[in-house]
């Protein structure tokens, strides 16, 4: 394990990890603190909770999901769907078994070589990313998703479907949180008919496969930093897009669910059918599969053996139903002509100003993946030029400004941001009023109200901000009254005095017990008051200050 | 439209990371910050720093950056430059308001011993200070890119507002502005422009202002968001095999991807697909420094290459003499 938080990759590359696992993971835990001191011993219990996502994701949660949701053209270049979660270690913050289930139980009869990693529960994650097609969801005629108001209960039945946790028991509900006070209580969920569910839910060993963390280098992308620290985790589905298909993707909870055999063992594959005699094989593989059967020789773990070859014995022709809690929900439809990101970049508008094309005109706006850079010439993609209605090429826009005496004369008007560069006018001095910043264009002899606009938006938006005007009221006020001292400290100096030494006589006049003893007797009015004498005060004075003391000198002829 | 096969995208890793280790605001200690740059007067500090904002229009109702609806129609972008003189006047009108007294004019246009006015230092430190704003930015590029990391003061800014349904779908998208006199060899790190501000405005429209004048535009496909498939086509899939650093093995191996029977059979054998690869590390097909690795080295041979969308100067599109790789490159007006 590596504990280094690794700096960004450079710009446009990117780094992957099988996963980030923080320290804990979710649940309840006790801390208890032992302390000795020579024969002096204590201890202390704290509790405290590590807490994370369970029972659904805020929408800040998901950073982005694969195809974008309500796609309508969605890719089917061989593209799998993933979602790209906000936080690089949320598929592995939970256990995905319950207590007393190792990884050995729910292995899929293949035949790769385990190493330690893959006998470590906390490297599974617990969640997983099904695709259905609507097909495939609806039963009845109902759409298997509910969420929001209409999701399903913990326990109790809701409009006759079961809650999601209604087949466990109390005492294993109560095991993994969910106390009887919860059975109302309504969770996002998908209900799937479990065969169909084990045709597409990847294998135990899959669900690690298909969920890894990468950083990338946020230097050049939206709110780097507030949101976006370049770290994600990626969970990808294993289904290929087929095109003219209606999708739902649902990022689902596994967490304590796989003693449900919801996750198929030994799925049938389909192999490139290079000779007879695997084809042969395929065959059989798939038959067997089809009834839960092992395939390849290897012997099975015991618990899913069980209950594989339970559901051998007696294979239900009822339809029966699996309900998963639904993390995240979205849905897509996938075409042949292709909506992604490159297809909606080369779809971005241009204006043609000329071109020697039959039927294209100059103003005509067509996408940037039909101009015929030989015969196409296209508009500068600049904000603000004359191509908009009402506006001068300089990005000029005509408007009418209301004077105070209520009449209103045509002006020109354009914000910051212009379609061609303007050089910046350096000023000693502010704007005094928004009159100072108005400018006549002189050509058409018309007012250029820009800067002055400018200017009272500045005041608008100062005048509503309490914090800035305070600071920088607060600011100013410091400001002067620090000069105001300076100034007068200055004069002081430049009567030689020394401003520090001043300070620190006036520090121990205050000190001196003498001058306490005066306050004090001031304020008691019983205490005789001792008497300062001017030789006592004028010593004091003329060690440092000669000037002053030769004024108190000139006091002892009554002159001071 | 390009595809970066060129260049390495993915550096993999297997390493795994404990994620109590971060701290958060650590970085925060090896770049100056605002607060750094103001510290010893709070009150300056906070009136600065919301100025700042301003200086980078933060604060301005989007009616005012465009006036017209027409000027930004849905699925364009349009390159602009920042009149610094109308943002100055921004400026000017909020310091007025606190300016009630004649003595607190007095104490804005007083000369300092610079000889300068105390409102010319106080702009000329918002120059500063709209450098220092992005400080997650700022020291990311410092980090991985020492050129852009120097930023000038006070220049020229220029930027474009970009409304598609891109920005909605594809959130994290990657813009780098590159500047390039000569225009040869445009697309190097050393000729990056730095990025001044970078905002979403709405759902669909981000606003991206750039610290100086770049002549060539690159959009990206979000690194974090690259589509994940495999090759070939339904009858097979397949997989190219690639390197650690994301690029394709030079003699072209590949291997089959199979798939579940069930249905319209398009549920990739992912395990399947693991040992195949674990095979080809055993066999010294594909590099041993992959061994041991799980969902990275899946996501590693699985992950495409990222779409770029790059824009350049029309007249290097038309100059048949020095023909642009970029065929479907657009003019912008980005020279000066």
């Amino acid at each position: 394990m590596s504990n280094t938080n690794p700096p960004p990759p450079p710009v446009g590359e990117y780094r992957l990890f099988d996963r980030v696992l923080g320290p804990l993971t979710a649940g309840s835990y006790k801390i208890e603190i032992e302390q000795g001191f020579d024969s002096e011993q204590g201890s202390v219990s704290k509790f405290f909770d590590v807490t994370g996502p369970r029972w659904g994701l805020e929408a800040t949660e998901v950073h982005a999901v694969f195809p974008p949701r309500n796609e309508q053209n969605a890719t089917t270049d061989c593209y799998v769907p993933f979602i790209t979660l906000q936080r690089r270690s949320l598929p592995w913050e939970r256990l995905v078994l319950l207590n007393g289930e190792t990884p050995q139980d729910f292995r899929s009869y293949n035949q790769m070589k385990y190493n330690e990693d893959w006998n470590d529960a906390r490297k599974y994650p617990w969640v997983a990313l099904l695709v259905f097609t609507e097909d495939e969801l609806t039963h009845g005629g109902e759409l298997g998703i509910y969420k929001g108001d209409e999701g399903l209960c913990f326990v109790d039945s809701k409009n006759s479907i079961p809650g999601v946790f209604s087949h466990w028991s109390q005492s294993k509900r109560d095991g993994f949180g969910i106390d009887t006070s919860m059975d109302e209580m309504i969770v996002d969920a998908v209900r799937v008919d479990s065969s169909i569910l084990r045709s597409i839910a990847p294998r135990f060993e899959e669900l690690k496969l298909l969920s890894h963390a990468r950083q990338v280098n946020p230097q050049d992308k939206e709110q780097c930093g507030s949101d976006e620290d370049g770290w994600f985790s990626i969970v990808m589905s294993n289904r290929v897009l087929k095109p003219n298909q209606t999708y739902h993707a649902c990022l689902v909870s596994l967490e304590g669910r796989l003693s449900e055999n919801i996750l198929p063992t030994n799925p049938a594959i389909e192999r490139k059918a290079s000779s007879a005699k695997l084809q042969s094989k395929h065959v059989t593989s798939a038959l067997m599969a089809n009834v839960g059967l092992p395939s390849f020789g290897k012997k099975a773990s015991d618990k899913a053996g069980k209950q594989v070859a339970k559901e051998a014995k007696s294979p239900s022709k009822v339809k029966t139903f699996t309900n998963l809690v639904l993390l995240h929900h979205w849905t897509f439809n996938s075409s042949q002509t292709n909506g992604d990101f490159q297809a909606r970049m080369e779809n971005l508008n241009v204006r043609v100003e000329s071109s020697t094309r039959n039927g294209i005109n100059a103003g005509d706006t067509i996408p940037i993946s039909d101009v015929d850079s030989q015969r196409d010439t296209i508009e500068p993609m600049l904000l603000g030029t004359d191509s908009v209605p009402g506006m001068t090429a300089n990005s000029y826009l005509s408007t009418e400004m209301h004077g105070s005496d209520g009449l209103s004369e045509d002006v020109l008007y354009r914000g910051p941001l212009v379609a061609f560069s303007e050089q910046r006018d350096i000023k000693e001095n502010p704007y005094a009023n928004s009159d100072a910043a108005l400018a006549i264009i002189s050509e058409l002899a018309i007012w250029d109200i820009s800067h002055a606009s400018a200017f009272e938006l500045g005041r608008l938006l100062a005048l509503g901000n309490g914090k800035f005007m305070k600071a920088m009221k607060s600011w100013i006020a410091n400001d002067i009254r620090q000069e105001q001292r300076e100034e007068v400290e200055k004069k002081i100096e430049e009567k030689g005095f020394s401003i520090p030494v001043l300070n620190q006589r006036l520090q121990s006049i205050k000190e001196e017990s003498s001058i306490r003893m005066v306050r004090e007797s001031r304020l008691k009015l019983s205490i005789s008051i001792p008497e300062i004498s001017k030789e006592d005060l004028g010593a004091n004075l003329e060690d440092n200050y000669p000037h002053i003391a030769t004024e108190i000198g000139g006091g002892n002829n009554g002159q001071s | 439209m390009a595809k970066a096969e060129d260049a390495p995208l993915a550096t993999t890793k297997m390493e795994i990371v404990d994620a109590s280790t971060t701290d958060s605001f650590k970085w925060r200690n090896e770049i100056l910050t605002l607060e750094k740059y103001f510290k010893g007067n709070e009150s300056k500090s906070q009136t600065m720093r919301w100025l700042t904002r301003l200086r980078l229009l933060e604060p301005i109702p989007f009616q005012y950056l465009v006036p017209s609806e027409d000027m930004l129609p849905s699925e364009t972008i349009r390159y602009f430059h920042i009149d610094r003189n109308w943002v100055d006047a921004l400026i000017d009108g909020a310091l007025s308001v606190t300016l009630t007294s004649t003595r607190e004019r007095q104490w804005l246009l007083k000369k300092m011993d610079d000889g300068k006015t105390r409102y010319s230092s106080l702009m000329e430190d918002l120059d500063v200070a709209e450098n220092l704003a992005d400080e997650y930015r700022n020291y990311v590029t410092s980090k991985s890119n020492s050129t852009t990391s120097s930023k000038q003061t006070g220049s020229k800014l220029t930027g474009f507002l970009f409304r598609s349904s891109v920005v909605r779908d594809y959130p994290g998208l990657e813009i780098t502005g590159y500047r390039s006199e000569n225009r040869s060899e445009p697309w190097e790190d050393k000729n990056q422009v730095s990025i001044h501000r970078f905002a979403r405005l709405s759902e669909s429209i981000i606003m991206v202002i750039f610290n100086g004048c770049p002549t060539h535009i690159r959009f990206q496909e979000p690194a974090e968001g690259i589509r994940i498939g495999v090759d070939g086509d339904e009858d097979q899939y397949e997989l190219k095999l690639k390197n650690p650093d994301g690029t394709l093995l030079t003699n072209g191996m590949k291997i089959d991807v199979n798939k579940r029977s069930y249905g319209d059979k398009s549920v990739i054998d992912i395990l399947g697909l693991y040992n195949s690869l674990a095979a080809k590390i055993e066999s010294n097909d594909l590099s041993n420094s992959f061994d041991k690795q799980e969902s990275a080295l899946i996501a590693t041979q699985m992950l495409q290459y990222p779409y770029q969308q790059d824009f350049v100067p029309y007249s290097q599109m038309q100059d048949g003499s020095t023909p642009h790789p970029h065929k479907d490159a657009i003019n912008w007006g980005g020279d000066d």
